[in-house]
């Protein structure tokens, strides 16, 4: 399947618009604001912004939530090193040296570092996206329903297995978003179903009113209960001279550093599931162990900001492999981008490059122009982002639940979208009580709408004959290693509560 | 002596607690394939694959999944309870919930601004805030604010 030049230059044109360049910008902007605002993340501002996007042009629609993804990955950064408070969670590394920078008055300096580094990452990312997304789909297009059905079981083991403490909660997490997909109308001959008699339910729960609710008004009631809407730490001092500037020989000496963790969070990101925190995490720990004055680390030294930082932005544009390849979410803003296409007519997966190919590269086109944008607005804003910081939840929470509320009515579902929301709000808030992953369940709620449609055709393919599943190898393989990924996990996770449990009882 | 949790699962010890919501999840699903589903499906009659078939599939899961985190809970040794939710966690959340689903309802009854007062009022008592001036600026301005950007920006009609 080789994309033609021509669709490539054309996907590239259609993308470089005024109007898709302000959009991404935009996004960019807000993604940074959102980032740069402890107790806010990405996802949730995607969640928030989706239903805008449905009065817009396919591109511009994805340039603007790509623009949010990217920009709230450099947002998270401010508050880490100016108030040792991370903007999202996969910021928490970049606290470690960022803050004691900060505290030495080298604040400018961090500030820099994190965002070239986030740049730097996520365009390293990107790049590997461009190259590997054709091949990919030609491998995925070589497997029929079958087997696509078996990847997104095994794409729902992985997250069971890597996201939460326990792999079975997250199956059933994960179970509900599939049962609450199947709501609205069964494909063949388009009847209802689990609609209860309401009309609005008839094309699906809408994804706005499960996205805002669990995600946004969950975490929003779960910060009011829990009583941490005020935990901020102090404004470091600022810096001055050629502390507050980052030089271009200081930026070249950390450039192994931030290769590395570009790659180990390109790779990360590629699999689903695995957050940019542990990305960030495992890139720190990396940079530590190669360098040559690992007592710096933990201490204020640019080399563990730009490592952290470079891991954790590096996950964002790989995260989008298996989504434009196999039809995978990698994670919640992912599963958004995906809802977002589907609402716009296209299916993500592995003919996506070949019978979209144009738009393909339009969305690839906007990743690299939100790059530069996050240069940009990066550069130009980072004091106003380190002002924003500051603003209190009072201000925030109560306008983002206006916000979800009037999202849920304009994006079509009325009063019963609204009724939605405070209903998913509140199943988001139980669902994080009971230490089920919301990632699992969400993206099982977007995966759930198109894994139907394989999954039909499976079964008439094999006569609903479990046996006749060996004659599709590739199919059982995914399937066992799912399953066996599963129980590994589990009998781990076993073994280590045991041992724990020896431990604490040995203590007392 | 337990520690103080926010988490509502620290009310339970970590083996009931899979158990409990393990068999709950079962429950569901069976509810769900033998009740609901048959009631709540129009069957299609020339479809290959019947209505149903995917709604089952799912619950299907579920019961799986439900039942295989209860067996775990069920082999599991008797763990240590760790930690209980402070009643005034569960008092707020309570109430938060109760506020949500009333103010989602109330919207479009009274309308966007009157109900997003109400919301804002409600969410910064929640808040423990107490300067009144700034709850009653943030309560009157966030709600128009929002409405001004839906209702004349955008052009999208509100409640």
């Amino acid at each position: 399947m080789p994309v033609a030049l021509d669709v490539i230059f054309a996907g590239i044109v259609d993308a470089i618009t005024f109007w898709n360049i302000l959009l991404v910008a935009a996004g960019v902007t807000l993604g940074i604001l959102v980032g740069a605002i402890p107790g806010l993340n990405g996802p949730m501002a995607i969640a928030i912004a989706v239903p805008a996007t449905f009065y817009l042009e396919p591109i511009g629609a994805v340039g603007f939530l790509i623009g949010i993804m990217k920009g709230s990955t450099v947002g998270g950064a401010v508050p880490a090193i100016l108030m040792n408070t991370p903007g999202t969670p996969d910021a928490m590394i970049t606290t470690l040296d960022g803050y004691p920078l900060a505290q030495k008055g080298q604040s400018g300096k961090a500030l820099q570092m994190a965002h070239l580094s986030s740049v730097t990452g996520d365009t390293f990312s990107d790049i590997v996206l461009f190259v590997a997304a054709a091949p990919l789909s030609i491998l995925a297009m070589m497997m029929g329903p079958v087997e696509q059905s078996a990847i997104i079981f095994f794409s729902i083991c992985v997250l069971a297995a890597l996201v939460g403490d326990n792999p079975l909660r997250g199956l059933v997490a994960a179970s509900f978003g599939f049962v609450l997909a199947s709501v609205g109308q069964a494909p063949e001959e388009a009847t209802p179903r689990l609609t209860f008699g309401f009309p609005e339910l008839e094309d699906g729960i809408p994804l706005v009113a499960v996205g805002m609710g669990v995600l946004v008004l969950g975490e929003i009631a779960r910060a009011i209960a829990e009583g941490r809407v005020s935990a901020r730490g102090s404004m470091a001092p600022p810096s001055v001279g050629v502390d507050a500037r980052l030089s271009f020989a200081e930026y070249m000496s950390v450039k192994k550093t931030m290769f590395r963790s570009a790659l180990i969070g390109t790779l990360i990101g590629a699999v689903p599931g695995i957050g940019s925190a542990l990305a960030a995490t495992i890139g720190y720990s990396a940079a530590r162990r190669a360098s040559k004055t690992p007592e710096k680390f933990g201490k204020g030294t640019i080399e563990g900001v730009a490592a952290t930082e470079a891991a954790n932005s590096a996950v964002s544009g790989a995260n989008l492999i298996p989504l434009l390849t196999l039809g995978v979410p990698g994670n919640v803003a992912a599963a958004f981008l995906m809802g977002a296409l589907i609402i716009h007519g296209i299916i993500p997966g592995p003919t996506l490059i070949r019978d979209e190919g144009q738009l393909v590269f339009s969305i690839f086109t906007c990743m690299a122009i939100a790059n530069l944008c996050n240069l940009i607005i990066g550069r130009l804003g980072l004091n106003l982002f380190g002002m924003v910081a500051k603003i209190s939840a009072i201000y925030i929470f109560p306008t983002v639940i206006l916000l979800c509320m009037a999202g849920a009515w304009v994006s079509g579902g009325g009063p019963v979208g609204l009724v939605l929301l405070g209903v998913f709000g509140a199943f988001g808030y139980l669902l994080r009580a009971l230490n089920f992953s919301v990632v699992i369940f969400i993206i099982a709620f977007v995966l759930g709408r198109i894994w139907e449609f394989p999954l039909t055709q499976a079964m008439i393919l094999t006569r609903s004959d479990p046996v006749r599943l060996l004659n599709y190898p590739v199919a059982v393989g995914f399937i066992l290693t799912g399953l066996s990924l599963i129980v590994f996990v589990v009998i781990r996770t076993r073994i280590e509560n045991n041992k724990m449990n020896k431990t604490q009882r040995a203590k007392k | 002596m337990w520690g103080d949790t926010t988490s509502l699962d620290g009310l339970l010890m970590k083996r009931t607690s899979n158990i409990l919501t393990g068999l709950l999840a079962a429950a569901l699903g069976g509810v769900l394939i033998f009740w609901v589903t048959p009631a709540q499906t129009v069957p299609a009659i020339f479809a290959t694959v019947p209505s149903g078939f995917y709604p089952n599939f799912t619950s299907g899961m579920l019961i799986l999944s439900g039942l295989a985190l209860a067996i775990s809970g069920l082999v599991a040794k008797q763990d240590e309870l760790t930690g209980r939710p402070a009643s005034h966690t569960v008092i707020r959340f309570s109430v938060s919930f109760i506020l949500l689903v009333t103010a989602m309802f109330a919207a479009p009854i009274v309308g966007f601004v009157p109900a997003g007062v109400g919301i804002c009022l409600i969410t910064l008592l929640l808040m423990r805030e107490n300067r009144w001036a700034l709850i009653a600026v943030i309560s009157i301005a966030a709600p128009l604010l929002v409405w001004a950007v839906f209702e004349i920006l955008l052009g999208r009609p509100l409640p």
